[in-house]
Formats: C-alpha cells, sequence, structure tokens
C-alpha cells in the first residue's frame, strides 16, 4: 500500500504521462469493473496506465474527477482541481493569514483512505511552494523551490 | 450534547436580541477576536442570543456573508456558512452518495468549531428531508429527519431525530 500511495502521490503532482490513454482497453478488467461499480453516472471515461495503477479520467456532476485503481481493483485515490472559493474557510482564512502576497497557481483535493487532503501551490517571485493540508489539519509546506533570479 | 446544543442553535432562526446600549465594548471585543481566526473579516451586525449564553455576529468575509458565535468572554466559538454542494470535501460528497443515493442535496452549511469542520447536509428525497451531520472522515448522523405523507392532497409532516 505504501508504495502505490508513495507512485500515486507523484503521479498526481506531476500529472501522469503515461504511454497508453484512451478507452478501456488496456487496463486492467478488476479496476475498470471497480470503476463501473462505483460511479455508475460517470460519463466520458478516459482510461490511462501505469505499472502499478490505472487511472481514470471522468465527468461526474459536471466536474471533471480522476480515479487511481490498483491493478486489483481497489480504488486507492479520488482526485479533482479546485477553485480557491471551494476551499473549507478554514484553510482559506489560514492562507490568508500565512502566505498573503503569494499568488494561487494550482489546487486540488485527493480523497484516500477516508481522508481529503489539499494540496495548493503558491508562488511570490522568489519561490514556489507546494503546500498539503491532511484531513481538517492545518497548511504544511510539501516542497519548496526557489525560483531562478536572472 | 453540547455540540447538539450549538448545532440546534445553529440552525435556528429569529432568536436574537440586540444589544445596543454596550454595543462599543462588546463590537470592540469581538472584531478582535474575529480578526485572530479570520483576517480582515468584518463584523456587520451582533446581537445576543436570548436562548444561550452565546453572541452572534454576521460577518463578511471574503465577499462572502459568515455567522459568527461568540461566547460572553468574547471568545469565538463556532462559524457557519452556507456552501455549494460542490465544495464538500470529497469524502464527504462520496459518503453522502453512498448511504443517501435517494437524496438530492439542497443546502449545505460548513461548521466550524473548536473539535473541527464539519458540514450540515439538507437532502431530500420523494418523501422524506433530512438534515446530515457529516464529518471529514466521511462519517455521518442524521441529524433531523422530516417525512413527508400525503393524506388527501393535504402534506402533513412528522419530525423526528436519531
Amino acid at each position: 500500500m505504501k508504495k502505490y500511495l508513495l507512485s500515486l502521490s507523484l503521479a498526481v503532482l506531476v500529472s501522469v504521462s503515461s504511454v497508453f490513454a484512451g478507452n478501456k482497453e488496456g487496463a486492467s478488467d478488476k479496476a475498470v469493473q471497480s470503476f463501473e461499480k462505483d460511479f455508475v453516472h460517470a460519463k466520458n471515461v478516459q482510461w490511462e496506465f501505469r505499472k502499478e495503477f490505472n487511472r481514470a479520467t471522468f465527468e461526474l456532476n459536471g466536474e471533471i474527477m480522476f480515479a487511481y485503481y490498483s491493478l486489483e481493483g481497489e480504488l486507492l485515490a479520488l482526485s479533482r482541481n479546485l477553485v480557491s472559493s471551494q476551499l473549507p474557510i478554514r484553510l482559506s482564512a489560514s492562507l490568508k493569514k500565512t502566505y498573503n502576497g503569494y499568488w494561487i497557481t494550482d489546487l486540488f483535493e485527493v480523497a484516500s483512505n477516508n481522508e481529503s487532503s489539499y494540496y495548493i501551490t503558491i508562488e511570490n517571485a522568489e519561490v514556489a511552494l507546494v503546500l498539503r493540508a491532511i484531513g481538517g489539519g492545518d497548511w504544511e509546506v510539501f516542497r519548496k523551490q526557489k525560483k531562478e533570479v536572472n | 450534547m453540547k455540540q447538539i446544543l450549538t448545532l440546534v442553535i445553529l440552525l435556528s432562526v429569529g432568536v436574537f436580541t440586540s444589544k445596543a446600549s454596550e454595543g462599543d465594548r462588546v463590537r470592540s471585543a469581538l472584531e478582535a477576536s474575529l480578526q485572530k481566526s479570520f483576517a480582515g473579516a468584518k463584523l456587520l451586525k451582533w446581537s445576543e442570543m436570548r436562548s444561550s449564553n452565546l453572541l452572534y455576529a454576521s460577518v463578511l468575509y471574503n465577499n462572502e456573508r459568515m455567522n459568527a458565535y461568540f461566547d460572553t468572554d468574547g471568545n469565538l466559538v463556532a462559524t457557519g456558512r452556507f456552501i455549494k454542494p460542490e465544495a464538500l470535501p470529497l469524502v464527504v460528497s462520496k459518503a453522502m452518495t453512498e448511504k443517501y443515493h435517494d437524496a438530492s442535496i439542497t443546502e449545505v452549511v460548513e461548521y466550524i468549531e473548536k473539535e473541527g469542520t464539519s458540514y450540515l447536509v439538507t437532502a431530500e428525497s420523494a418523501n422524506r428531508s433530512m438534515v446530515i451531520h457529516a464529518f471529514m472522515d466521511g462519517s455521518t448522523y442524521i441529524f433531523k429527519k422530516t417525512k413527508r405523507h400525503s393524506v388527501d392532497g393535504n402534506i402533513s409532516k412528522c419530525i423526528a431525530s436519531d
């Protein structure tokens, strides 16, 4: 499971650049079966394949979602991109208080093991930060990258 | 039980009484308390809640209306705001779909107190209306349930709590 989650967090952070992508041909049968049971109302499903897991991109209730399945058909995680107004207000307030002056370049939510985590990329002139908030917790710095000064 | 009480209060409307006489002093205390958690928030109005030892304030934060609840010492004890159903965390919305698949969500209140963030979700199906208290881990319980049945064209309601 740890191995899955490690690969998964990398895949979620850097979008999956799979060799094969398209319809369900090539995806694990078990993954497809589980997906069709889990998301009965999903539309426009596209599959992407990796050695460790399959990813389904689909539309549900007007939103684009990503579901990650193990080859054994276990739902590992569900993710979606967010706009800042969809953040829980506690996180929104904490961000405003601690990182005032930064601008948001990316924001998404990952749900796994009955826990929602939020990842946000914020930048200023000097640095790009990826912050993560797990469950009901506050933001923590997940990754920090200094920008090159020309 | 305290939580339930607070929830009942949060859901109640029109139980407030103004207390303008000591307005400035209380207002300053509430504003200071508010700024600690919600920097830049504007206190629109406040009032004392007749049914409890809490003060209620209507607040503008990020151009959104929010309700804030303070104890009599001016400490912020809870906030609530209406949010769109799509702003529910995935774990919560997935739990709602799995457990209450025959009901559609009509209203969501994001509720914050010391114990954390939770959601009061009003969902309706053809024959019932429910207020469901949902937590960040996907656990839920029915806080209030209203059954509807038609008798000779009239709608009657009976209210039950779990």
